[in-house]
C-alpha cells in the first residue's frame, strides 16, 4: 500500500518541479530568507533531527544540534556547491559534523529519559523481551557507539570516520569489531 | 583488521571485518572459504550484517514541537542569518560541501547483494530485523515518537460513522482559514490516483495552529487513508509520504466496532515492507486477537508476530519454514479459500524455495482465482530460471495469460522482458519492450522503428494500447479536482506525447499528409500555452514534411530538435544532410539553428515567468 502509494501521489514528471522547488528554497535561504529557512526546516528538520538523535542518544542534545544547524544552515549554505538533488546528503553531513562538534563541545546535557529508565531495565524483565537495539546502542560507550552509527547508519567509510573522530584507521575498525560484539553480546544476553 | 585465529573457526573481528568486506584480499580468501563452509560462522556473519540493518530500520523520533519557534526566537534575537562564513559554519557546512556527489548510504550498498543472497538471505534478514524492531511493546507508541500531523480518535470505524480529525498544518496551508481533507480509497484501484481519490469533508481552524474537522467515514472499502490539503488540491501536506511512512489510516469495522478481516489483509498485506512497523505490529497483533483462525492471520500475523530479539537468524528462517509446512498442510484440501491466502502461500513458497509447493499454490490460485493480478507474475517467477533456449516457449505459453482481460502486475512484464532478452528473439523482445510501456521514450527511437513496422502484432496492439492511453490521458485532464495542482498539466502533456505517438504511427502506414496535419494541431495547441514544443512532435513532423517534400518546414523542425539536446543523438546520427538531401547548406542550417535557438530561449523564458505568475 505505502509503495503503491507513493507510485501514485509522486508522478515522475514531478521530480523536476520537486528540484526547482527546493532549489529556489535552497538559493532564498542562502541569502537569509528566514521562511524559507522555515519550508527547508519543515523539510528536513526530522532528518537532520533523527541523525542527531541517533549520535547524541539524547532528545535534548538532538534538540540543540538541530538548533544549531539551522540557525547557522544560512551562512553553510555559502560553501554548498552541490544540487538540490543532493542537498540531503549534504545536510546530513552537516548535521553529522555539527553533532560530532556539539558532542566534543562538553555542552551536553546527559539527561535522563523516562523511555531511557525503562531501556536500562528492560534487560532484566524475564517476562518480555524488550532490549532493542535502540537500547542496546545507547549502553554503549560513545567512542563504539559513534563508529558503529556512522560506518552503518550514515554509510561512512573508516579512512573518512577516522577523520571526522580524529583517530586513526585502524583504530576506527577496532572501535567497529567491539561496538558489534558489544551489541550481540547485550541482544542475546537479553533474550 | 584482518587477525585470524589459529584454531578452526576465525575470530569475531575477522568475521566482523568480512562482513562488511574491509578485509585484506588474502584474508577474505582465507575466511570467505571457511565460512562458506561453516554453518556457525556464517550465522555470526549474518547476525552481525543483521545488526547494521536493524540499525538502519530503528526508527529515532521527530523533531519536537515547537522547534522552529524556538529557532525562529533566536534569529529573531539576532543569531546569524546570511551573511559570511564564519569559522564555525565552516567546520559544519563547507567540509561536507567538499563531496556533493549523493552519498550512497548503507543500505544502498545491500541492495546490490545478488539474487540467490536476497532470496534466503534477503528473507532471513528481513525476519531478524522485523524480529528486532518489533520487540516493542505493541502498546507502546513507537510511531508517536514522530508525532504526526494529522490526528484522529479511532483507529477504526464503521461505515458512516464519524471520524474526528487535528491537525497541525505546514506552513504552506497554515495561513488558509479552512483546510480540506482528502480520502483515498484503494480497493478503487491505485493505478490512477484520481480514481481512487475522494474529498472527505473540511478541517477549520480551532486556534493558532491547530484545525479540527470531521469525516464520515466511507462504505465499501476494507480501509480510508486521509491526507489534508487546501480546497483545490494544489497544495498538500505529503510530510508523512515523504517520510516513507503511511498516511493516517482508518480501518473499516463490523457491526461491533472491530477492524474487518479484509481491513487488516489489506493493511498488513500491502504494507509489508513498510517502515512503520509498529502500526503493522499493532494490526498484527488485533488481528491475532480478533480472527485466530483464519489462514490470512496465521500468515500474516507470522510474518509481523513478536519474536526474540536478533540471534539466530538460521533459525528463524527454518522455524519460518515450518510453519509453512504446517499451513500448506492445513490448507492443502480445504476449498473456498480467499485470493489473498492462495496468493500468500504462493509468495511465501517462492520466498522460501519451496518449489514444489510454490508451484502447488500458483495453479491453485490460477485455478480458482483466475483473475488475480497476481497470478501472471507468480506464473512466469517459477521460470526464470529455465535455460536461454526454453525462454521463447515460456513466452509462448505466456501469451494467453497475459492477453487475459485483468491488471497485469509491472513484475510479470518485467520477468517477460528479461525471458525475451534472454531468448535472443528480436521480434519477441520488441513485443514485450512494447508492452512494458507503450509511452516510454525508446521505442520511437530510428533503430527500433523497422522493427515495428515489420511485426503486425505489435504494431496493432501498440495502437490499441496508445488509444487506451489518450482516453485516460483525456480523461484525466478532464477530471474534477486533483491533489496535486500540475496534475493536469501533465494530463495534456500526456495526451499530446500519445497523439504524436499515434500520428508517427499513420505515418508509418504511409499517411504522410494525414499524420502531418495531427502533429501540426499538437504543436498548435502547444503553441497556444506558454510551453516549448516536444522534441519528439517535431522530429516526427519532420520525417512527415521530408516524405511530402516541403524540406523547409523540415529543417526547421530538426533544427529545433538538435538545439534543444533531446534526440540530438538520433538526428545527428540520421545525418541531417542525409535527411534534408538538396535543400541542406551549411549557410540555411546554421540560419535554422540560430532560428531555433532564439525559439527556445524564448519559450523557456515564457514558462519561467508563468511558473513565477502561478506560483512555481
Amino acid at each position: 500500500m505505502n509503495r503503491s502509494l507513493q507510485a501514485a501521489t509522486a508522478p515522475a514528471q514531478q521530480d523536476g518541479d520537486v528540484a526547482d522547488v527546493l532549489r529556489e528554497r535552497i538559493a532564498r535561504a542562502r541569502e537569509g530568507d528566514r521562511e524559507a529557512l522555515g519550508e527547508l526546516f519543515v523539510e528536513f528538520g526530522d532528518m537532520v533531527y533523527r541523525t542527531a538523535y541517533r549520535l547524541a542518544g539524547c532528545a535534548a542534545d538532538a534538540a540543540d544540534i538541530t538548533q544549531d544547524v539551522f540557525l547557522r544552515l544560512a551562512r553553510a549554505l555559502g560553501g554548498f556547491a552541490g544540487t538540490s538533488e543532493n542537498f540531503d546528503g549534504w545536510l546530513r553531513r552537516v548535521a553529522v559534523r555539527q553533532a560530532l562538534t556539539h558532542l566534543r563541545s562538553g555542552r551536553r546535557r546527559r539527561e535522563v529519559t523516562v523511555e531511557g529508565v525503562a531501556n536500562l531495565f528492560a534487560a532484566t524483565d524475564d517476562m518480555v523481551n524488550r532490549l532493542t537495539i535502540d537500547a542496546a546502542l545507547a549502553r554503549l560507550s560513545d567512542e563504539h557507539r559513534l563508529v558503529f552509527l556512522l560506518k552503518e547508519v550514515e554509510g561512512y567509510d573508516h579512512r573518512e570516520i577516522a577523520e571526522l573522530l580524529e583517530i586513526t584507521i585502524p583504530n576506527s575498525e577496532v572501535r567497529l569489531h567491539r561496538a558489534r560484539r558489544e551489541l550481540r553480546e547485550l541482544l542475546r544476553g537479553s533474550r | 583488521m584482518t587477525r585470524l585465529t589459529t584454531g578452526f573457526h576465525p575470530d569475531f573481528d575477522a568475521l566482523s571485518a568480512h562482513a562488511d568486506r574491509s578485509d585484506t584480499e588474502a584474508a577474505r580468501t582465507k575466511v570467505s572459504r571457511h565460512v562458506s563452509g561453516c554453518e556457525k560462522c556464517r550465522a555470526t556473519v549474518e547476525e552481525i550484517r543483521a545488526l547494521g540493518s536493524a540499525a538502519r530500520q530503528s526508527v529515532a523520533p521527530g523533531v519536537p514541537a515547537g522547534m522552529w519557534t524556538r529557532i525562529e526566537q533566536q534569529l529573531q534575537k539576532g543569531e546569524p542569518m546570511g551573511g559570511a562564513m564564519t569559522q564555525a559554519d565552516r567546520e559544519i557546512g563547507v567540509d561536507a560541501a567538499k563531496e556533493n556527489m549523493p552519498r550512497p548510504n548503507a543500505s544502498d550498498r545491500t541492495a546490490k547483494s545478488s539474487l540467490a543472497r536476497r532470496s534466503l538471505l534477503g528473507l532471513a534478514a528481513f525476519l531478524a530485523v522485523i524480529s528486532t524492531v518489533l520487540v516493542l511493546d505493541s502498546r507502546e507508541p513507537l510511531a508517536a515518537a514522530t508525532p504526526r500531523r494529522l490526528t484522529t480518535d479511532r483507529e477504526a470505524a464503521r461505515p458512516g460513522e464519524v471520524i474526528t480529525f487535528h491537525y497541525r498544518p505546514i506552513p504552506a496551508l497554515a495561513g488558509q482559514r479552512s483546510l480540506t481533507i482528502w480520502m483515498i480509497l484503494p480497493n478503487r484501484g491505485m493505478q490512477r490516483f484520481d480514481q481512487a481519490l475522494e474529498r472527505g469533508g473540511v478541517l477549520r481552524r480551532v486556534s493558532g495552529l491547530e484545525f479540527t474537522g470531521t469525516v464520515a467515514m466511507p462504505d465499501s472499502t476494507p480501509l480510508a487513508m486521509f491526507i489534508v490539503g487546501d480546497s483545490t488540491g494544489d497544495i498538500i501536506d505529503r510530510t508523512e509520504l515523504r517520510a516513507n511512512r503511511l498516511p493516517s489510516v482508518v480501518l473499516s469495522a463490523n457491526s461491533h466496532g472491530q477492524p474487518r478481516l479484509d481491513a487488516f489483509v489489506l493493511a498488513l498485506g500491502g504494507g509489508r515492507g513498510s517502515s512503520d512497523p509498529a502500526t503493522m505490529t499493532r494490526w498484527a497483533t488485533q488481528m491475532h486477537d480478533l480472527y485466530p483462525s483464519a489462514p490470512e492471520t496465521w500468515i500474516l500475523t507470522a510474518l509481523y508476530a513478536r519474536r526474540s530479539v536478533i540471534g539466530d537468524i538460521v533459525k528463524l528462517f527454518e522455524s519460518k519454514e515450518r510453519q509453512y509446512y504446517g499451513w500448506h498442510d492445513r490448507l492443502e484440501h480445504r476449498t473456498g479459500l480467499s485470493e489473498e491466502t492462495e496468493t500468500m502461500m504462493a509468495t511465501l513458497g517462492w520466498e522460501l524455495m519451496d518449489t514444489a509447493r510454490a508451484e502447488f499454490w500458483t495453479t491453485r490460485l490460477m485455478h480458482d482465482h483466475p483473475e488475480s493480478p497476481s497470478a501472471p507474475s507468480l506464473w512466469i517467477d517459477r521460470y526464470r530460471d529455465v535455460p536461454d533456449d526454453s525462454a521463447a516457449l515460456v513466452l509462448q505459453a505466456f501469451e494467453p495469460i497475459y492477453t487475459r482481460p485483468r491488471q497485469v502486475q509491472g513484475r510479470a512484464l518485467e520477468r517477460a522482458l528479461m525471458l525475451a532478452a534472454r531468448s535472443g528473439d528480436s521480434a519477441l523482445m520488441q513485443r514485450w519492450h512494447l508492452r512494458t510501456d507503450p509511452r516510454n521514450m525508446s521505442w520511437v527511437l530510428g533503430s527500433e522503428l523497422a522493427n515495428i513496422a515489420r511485426d503486425p502484432v505489435a504494431l496493432a496492439e501498440l495502437r490499441r494500447r496508445l488509444q487506451v492511453a489518450l482516453l485516460e490521458a483525456d480523461s484525466a485532464e478532464h477530471a474534477g479536482p486533483t491533489l496535486w495542482g500540475s496534475a493536469r498539466l501533465f494530463a495534456w502533456y500526456d495526451r499530446q506525447r500519445v497523439g504524436t505517438r499515434l500520428a508517427a504511427l499513420q505515418l508509418i502506414d504511409g499517411d504522410a499528409k494525414g499524420a502531418k496535419a495531427v502533429l501540426d494541431s499538437i504543436a498548435h495547441d502547444m503553441a497556444a500555452r506558454p510551453t516549448c514544443p516536444m522534441p519528439e512532435t517535431l522530429r516526427w513532423r519532420a520525417e512527415a514534411s521530408r516524405q511530402l517534400g516541403l524540406m523547409a518546414d523540415a529543417r526547421a523542425d530538426l533544427a529545433y530538435v538538435v538545439v534543444t539536446g533531446d534526440w540530438r543523438r538520433q538526428v545527428l546520427s540520421d545525418s541531417v544532410p542525409a535527411l534534408l538531401g538538396p535543400a541542406y547548406t551549411k549557410a540555411s542550417w546554421d540560419s535554422a539553428l540560430a532560428e531555433a535557438n532564439r525559439l527556445k530561449q524564448k519559450c523557456w523564458a515564457d514558462s519561467r515567468d508563468a511558473r513565477r505568475r502561478g506560483g512555481g
